[in-house]
């Protein structure tokens, strides 16, 4: 009676020495479910995008042909591909040079334990749980120039109004705001859990050492938490330069493609223009600026970062 | 401003050329103490009570080993001298001036914490250089302080090594140098040693204790280590739930202990102690329990039966039970069976009296003939 189970088990053993062992001894069969994955989802996507570059494509009237660099030529001389291009660098670069430091003045804040923390965290937090779409519905009404709240407060402090999302100088700027803000939370959930790697008995050290908070910050604090910013910066700018959800919601890339962002203009030139080749065209550059930034984003910053 | 910090010129000693180590004549020109204690208190945010109402006295050069069960607010208190926590209620005076209210950075103590505290992203040399420019130290000052302090604790060659590539015994001498570099008038030392292992602890003690001769600041060095604080200190307080149950020399507070906790705390095996009568207890040291009566044989007989025998090598370690339950501890090379009833025989002058409040009591002319 007390015999099966283990008689069982020793074939199952056996069993699996024979034939799932030499399995899991190939790294290859271990990947194999991911790499399946990735190659459906990313890889054969990618060849597509590459190869429809090159071809004047129109599922509509079923035109399938080869144009040579006609689509790449058609998106250098198009004035708009130029500047939605300047217009994500722009926004990446301001979301991560407002909201990384936000979220490190913030999490610095938390994590002094003051009366106002917890209130302070569900403030912060709760963007990050929220929809893009409640989000950008109620920055829309916010920011709208004639009944928002915001050009009333500027109008408070004698400001005049600002056109927002309608203005062609603003609706950059204005999209930015609203990125940091809904980011910011994870962002500072990702430094405090930093913060907190750092013992206590550093910062006495510090105070016996004479630092003061400032100096303390600079230099124990920051470069402490260093090793975070791979992560951070790295996740912060994919993320940002991937943005699609707010320009969909808040502006449709308007006025006049000054909101526009490189994800929105692949969808709007594919999809609403059915101009598949030159979207392609564009997605194969903006894939290989993509691809610098990340080695250039991971090079420059594990260089700064200190391992324990 | 560095105020008195200034660093005491090692170079000038020669290796063999120590500071006398802390005797006698010393502690009598010095009459003033060096740490004075009155009153403290510590109540944590969350409404417990640490230290209550704590006072103690701690001469000029010293070096006092504080011991203490886990928790009982070894940590808290010398945190409470450095400055790193409030005091609830209670002054702490260094050198006659109050500091109760003063900056960490300002009272002249350097602190070595269990977990080395080190600055992980700082070579050993920034570790140190760090404090030193906080303190306004010039390059070349502290250049020749660097110099000292890593001969001293013997690190010279890694002066450029991050913390991550040291051993833990290196770490904590980074910790050493950097408290030793600022000179302080007062040494705080949170268990230091905790964290090596055991050979490496052996030979670190014999360091501080060089290291303390050497520079001769005050130290307070906490440890639940009986050896530790039996070899290293002159002076042991020994610390029970928040309040210092007894301070003095290694030598009284084994010999002569003031209270049934100091006597059970001091001394591996700590002191049997068992209930006699009217609230008195009665104490005895392991190694004075004869198993044969003496001839002219004045003190305390005691019965018991033997519960348990463990061999230690030289001798037998016995735990005893007396009728009432109480467990008492032998070692004898003599070989006893276990189940065995026996009567074991303390001689008056090796028995301690403890009355009902634990305080110590004479025994003179009390047990001249007891029997449990
Ligand atoms: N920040 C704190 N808040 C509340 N209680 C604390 C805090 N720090 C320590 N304690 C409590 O104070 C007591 C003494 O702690 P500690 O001084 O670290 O003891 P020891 O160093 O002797 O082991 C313990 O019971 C501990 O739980
Ligand atoms: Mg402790």
């Amino acid at each position: 009676m007390n015999e099966s189970p283990r008689v069982a088990g020793n074939i199952i053993r056996r069993m699996e020495m024979r034939f799932v062992n030499p399995i899991l001894k190939s790294p290859y069969a271990l990947i194999l479910p991911a790499l399946a994955i990735c190659v459906c989802f990313s890889v054969i996507p990618a060849l597509m995008a590459f190869r429809n570059s090159f071809f004047s494509v129109d599922y509509v009237a079923g035109v399938d042909r080869f144009a040579g660099m006609a689509n790449y030529r058609s998106i250098f001389t198009d004035g708009a591909f130029i500047q939605v291009f300047r217009n994500t660098v722009v926004f990446t670069f301001f979301s991560a040079a407002f909201g990384i430091p936000l979220a490190v003045l913030t999490a610095v804040f938390l994590n002094s334990n003051s009366p106002l923390c917890n209130f302070t965290q569900g403030v912060v937090f709760t963007p990050h749980v929220i929809s893009f779409v409640s989000v950008s519905t109620l920055w829309t009404f916010m920011m709208d120039p004639q009944f928002g709240i915001l050009n009333y407060a500027l109008g408070l402090l004698g400001i005049r109004p600002l056109m927002w999302l309608l203005g062609e100088n603003t609706s950059l700027p204005s999209i930015i705001i609203v990125s940091v803000w809904k980011t910011l939370g994870y962002n500072v959930l990702i430094v405090v859990s930093a913060l907190q790697t750092i013992p206590r008995e550093v910062y006495e050290s510090a105070m016996l050492d004479r630092s003061g908070p400032v100096r303390t910050f600079f230099h124990i604090t920051l470069p402490m938490i260093s090793p975070f910013f791979v992560f951070l910066i790295t996740t912060c700018v994919a993320q940002t330069l991937n943005t699609f959800d707010l320009v969909r919601l808040m502006t449709g890339g308007g006025p006049k493609n000054s909101s526009n962002l490189m994800v929105y203009w692949i969808y709007e030139t594919g999809y609403l223009h059915f101009q598949v080749g030159k979207a392609m065209a564009g997605a194969v550059i903006f894939l290989f600026f993509v691809g610098a930034v990340s080695l250039l984003n991971f090079a420059l910053t594990s260089r700064r970062a200190y391992y324990q | 401003m560095p105020g008195p910090h200034r660093i005491k010129n090692y170079g000038r000693h020669g290796r063999g050329d120590y500071r006398p180590a802390i005797n006698s004549e010393k502690r009598i020109d010095a009459a003033e103490s060096m740490i004075s204690l009155k009153g403290l208190k510590k109540t944590y945010p969350n409404g417990f009570t640490a230290i209550d109402n704590l006072n103690l006295d701690i001469q000029d050069g010293s070096f006092t080993v504080l011991v203490g069960p886990s928790g009982c607010g070894k940590t808290t208190f010398l945190r409470m001298i450095a400055g790193c926590e409030e005091c609830t209620e209670g002054e702490i005076f260094i050198r006659g001036r109050n500091i109760t209210k003063k900056a960490p950075g300002d009272r002249g103590v350097a602190m070595v914490f269990q977990n080395y505290a080190l600055y992980p992203h700082m070579t050993v040399e920034k570790n140190i250089s760090f404090g030193l420019k906080n303190y306004g130290y010039g390059r070349e000052e502290i250049r020749a302080i660097l110099r000292d302090v890593l001969e001293l604790v013997g690190l010279l060659d890694y002066a450029k090594s991050k913390p991550s590539s040291l051993s833990g015994g290196q770490r904590q001498r980074v910790a050493l140098a950097r408290a030793i570099s600022k000179s302080p008038e007062v040494f705080l030392m949170d268990e230091p040693l905790s964290n090596l292992d055991a050979r490496l602890r052996v030979q670190m003690r014999g360091e501080l204790i060089r290291i303390h001769q050497k520079i001769g600041s005050t130290t307070i060095y906490i440890t639940h280590d009986q050896v530790e604080a039996m070899t290293m200190g002159d002076c042991i307080a020994v610390m029970n739930e928040g309040a210092i149950m007894q301070c003095g020399s290694p030598d009284e507070v084994y010999n002569n202990p003031a209270n049934i906790f100091t006597a059970r705390f001091i001394g591996d095996p700590g002191m049997n102690i068992v209930a006699w009568r009217d609230g008195v207890s009665l104490g005895f040291r392991s190694s004075k329990a004869l198993l044969q009566r003496p001839s002219q044989f004045a003190g305390l007989t005691l019965n018991a039966a033997v519960r348990t025998r463990e061999h230690l090598g030289e001798v037998y370690r016995y735990t005893l039970a007396t009728a009432r339950g109480e467990e008492i501890e032998i070692r004898n090379d003599y070989l006893l069976e276990t189940g065995r009833h026996l009567a074991i025989y303390i001689r008056g002058e090796n028995l301690y009296a403890f009355g009902a409040d634990s305080g110590r009591i004479p025994t003179a002319g009390l047990v001249d003939d007891a029997e449990i």
